[in-house]
């Protein structure tokens, strides 16, 4: 499912974020790592990438930027989170969040829901 | 001028009569002897009981003797407002006689008493007498009624002190206009000390009067039945900042009824729970950050479980790093406990990481530095990484030989508001090391270790006498 596949993942815990790399790369995928906000909408407009994984919380702000610049290129992506249950904004409203720890089919599900989401 | 003062008497109108201490009769006027129907001499010298007999032990023979006690032993005067004392009239029989007296002593030169002086009035012929006994019971009724009233008045004050001094607010609304017409301490505090009594409630609190409370009052009119109000918010006006200040109250409207079943007023009564409130939001922020730092700590544990054991052919070497590293996971925890979870110093981290990880060889390595506090993150990732640094001394670097010492020194460096970092690690006196060809968890995560807002670098200098290894991170510092 991940399988030639690039994923841009967004994450301030360097242990989370290899792990995130890790399984994408056992899945057949490969990433490209931010571990703060501006890098990451560096990399949005510098990289190439299939959808991205952002952890909602990144050094005490919110990741909401990114996932704009993402949907304004119509590029899917999910949120991941350690919070139970996360409120984000009205306008990410669908998009899948994953919780910690990581599952790589909980993963590969919400990556086929954005897709499909973006799809339309 | 020489006044005969015994003519004066003599002529008086008003009844007088002079007793002796023996309560005998030893003068008295023709006004006296009118009112009680004697001749001077049937009554003269004679015991004033003996003149006019009455039975002993009765009312009236005890009221008047008494008075007559009291005036020889007091030597003050003593009034009878109002004594029955019936009299025999000439043709024998005794005749109902009500008089108001008065006693007076007549002192002799030493101060002593020596005579009694009686004013007395026969006030049975007054016509006013039944009617002023009707009006005494009708008085007397009034003083019931009165103390009765009294009785209910003070509780009704009672009561009333009681609401005022009630911990939480109340207030009496009345009409379908909601006019105050009570208000406790309590509700005068919520509101802030604000004109009340006899306002409409839109008048006297009108920035309530979009929040929805009137028409709660209006439904309680219309309906006669109670609303009950939880963790209600409400607006109120600080009268001081002039700014809308937001309470949360617990609160019951009840309706007043009057004896034909239609409400005449509602009875305000609940508590600011303003503080419970914050603190149930602030517990159930503290809850969610918990759920969120347990699941971050497990997806840490994770990741630290996936690399340990990843291509490890051995199974029991991966379970030994991979609770080696929980145990450097662990410390930092442990640091960070301590601390509240808001910061923790530099060297504490270095030193009870390494401890933690090389044990009695930590008296190998050197730490030099200025007292620095790290963010709890910036602290964990510095835990992790030092523990990657160690565990590859230990199996390939200078803690691998018996010789080989490691010195960590950093320094801090505040530029534009913003403090960075530089912490050296360099090995020395252990085998000749070259670049590793793989690169194994623990350099990627050295490499990537300091987590920071901003941009950081990693430095890994394979030197023949051993690692050189220089990070340089901005750092936030934690609250200290």
């Amino acid at each position: 499912m991940l399988e030639g596949r690039i994923f841009l993942i967004l994450e301030d815990e360097p242990v989370v974020g290899l792990v995130l790399e890790d399984m994408i790369g056992d899945a057949g995928g490969s990433s490209i790592y931010a571990e703060r906000v501006p890098q990451a909408l560096d990399f949005i407009e510098t990289a190439r990438f299939d959808a991205a994984i952002l952890d909602v919380n990144v050094h005490g702000h919110k990741s909401y930027s990114v996932a704009r610049a993402l949907a304004a290129r119509g590029i899917p992506f999910i949120f991941a989170t350690g919070y139970g249950s996360t409120l984000h904004p009205e306008e990410f409203l669908g998009i899948p969040t994953v919780t910690k720890p990581y599952r790589l089919p909980d993963i590969e599900k919400a990556v086929e829901t954005a897709r499909s989401l973006f799809s339309k | 001028m020489d006044i005969d003062f015994k003519a004066l008497f003599a002529s008086s109108p008003n009844p007088y009569v002079v007793l002796d201490t023996s309560l005998s009769i030893v003068w008295m006027n023709d006004a006296y002897l009118r009112a009680t129907m004697r001749v001077r001499n049937d009554i003269l010298a004679r015991s004033i009981f003996e003149a006019f007999p009455s039975e002993p032990g009765s009312e009236s023979h005890e009221t008047l003797r008494t008075s007559f006690e009291r005036v020889i032993a007091t030597g003050t005067a003593d009034e009878l407002a109002l004594i029955r004392y019936d009299i025999h009239n000439q043709d024998g029989s005794l005749e109902t006689r009500y008089w108001s007296a008065t006693n007076s002593p007549v002192k002799d030169h030493r101060g002593d008493v020596a005579f009694i002086l009686q004013h007395t009035v026969d006030v049975t012929e007054l016509q006013t007498l039944r009617a002023l006994r009707d009006e005494m019971g009708v008085v007397q009724r009034a003083e019931a009624v009165q103390a009765r009233n009294r009785g209910l008045s003070e509780e009704t004050e009672r009561l009333h002190r009681l609401l005022d001094q009630a911990p939480g607010f109340v207030a009496v609304l009345g009409g379908p206009e909601h006019i105050f017409q009570m208000a406790n301490r309590a509700y005068q505090t919520l509101v802030g000390q604000r004109d009340l009594i006899g306002k409409r409630l839109a008048v006297a609190l009108p920035e309530i009067v979009d929040q929805g409370f009137i028409d709660l009052l209006d439904q309680v009119h219309r309906t006669a039945r109670a609303y009950i109000g939880r963790r209600e918010k409400v607006a109120l006006l600080n009268q001081a900042s002039g700014q809308l200040e937001e309470r949360f109250l617990d609160f019951i409207y009840q309706p007043i009824l009057s004896d034909d079943g239609t409400v005449s007023g509602v009875f305000v009564q609940g508590h600011d729970v303003s503080e419970q409130v914050a603190a149930e939001e602030q517990q159930e922020l503290l809850i969610n950050e918990l759920n969120h730092r347990v699941k971050n700590t497990l997806a840490i544990v994770q990741g630290l479980a996936r690399q340990s054991f990843r291509n490890v052919t051995d199974v029991p070497s991966g379970l030994n790093a991979f609770s080696a590293r929980l145990s450097a996971l662990a410390v930092a925890h442990n640091l960070l406990t301590q601390e509240n979870w808001e910061a923790a110093r530099l060297s504490d981290v270095l030193q009870t990481g390494l401890e933690a990880t090389v044990g009695m060889d930590s008296n190998r390595i050197s730490l030099e530095g200025p007292d620095v506090t790290l963010s709890p993150q910036t602290a964990t990732s510095v835990a992790m990484v030092i523990h990657e640094l160690s565990t590859n001394a230990i199996k390939y670097g200078a803690l691998s030989t018996r010789e080989g010492v490691i010195e960590v020194n950093w320094r801090v460096e505040d530029v534009d508001d913003i403090r960075r970092l530089t912490l050296t690690w360099k090995e020395s006196g252990g085998p000749a090391v070259d670049r590793p060809t793989q690169r194994g968890f623990g350099m990627r995560l050295i490499e990537r270790g300091f987590a920071s807002e901003l941009r950081s670098t990693v430095e890994m200098d394979f030197r023949p006498q051993g690692l050189h290894c220089i990070i340089d991170t901005a750092i936030s510092q934690g609250r200290p």
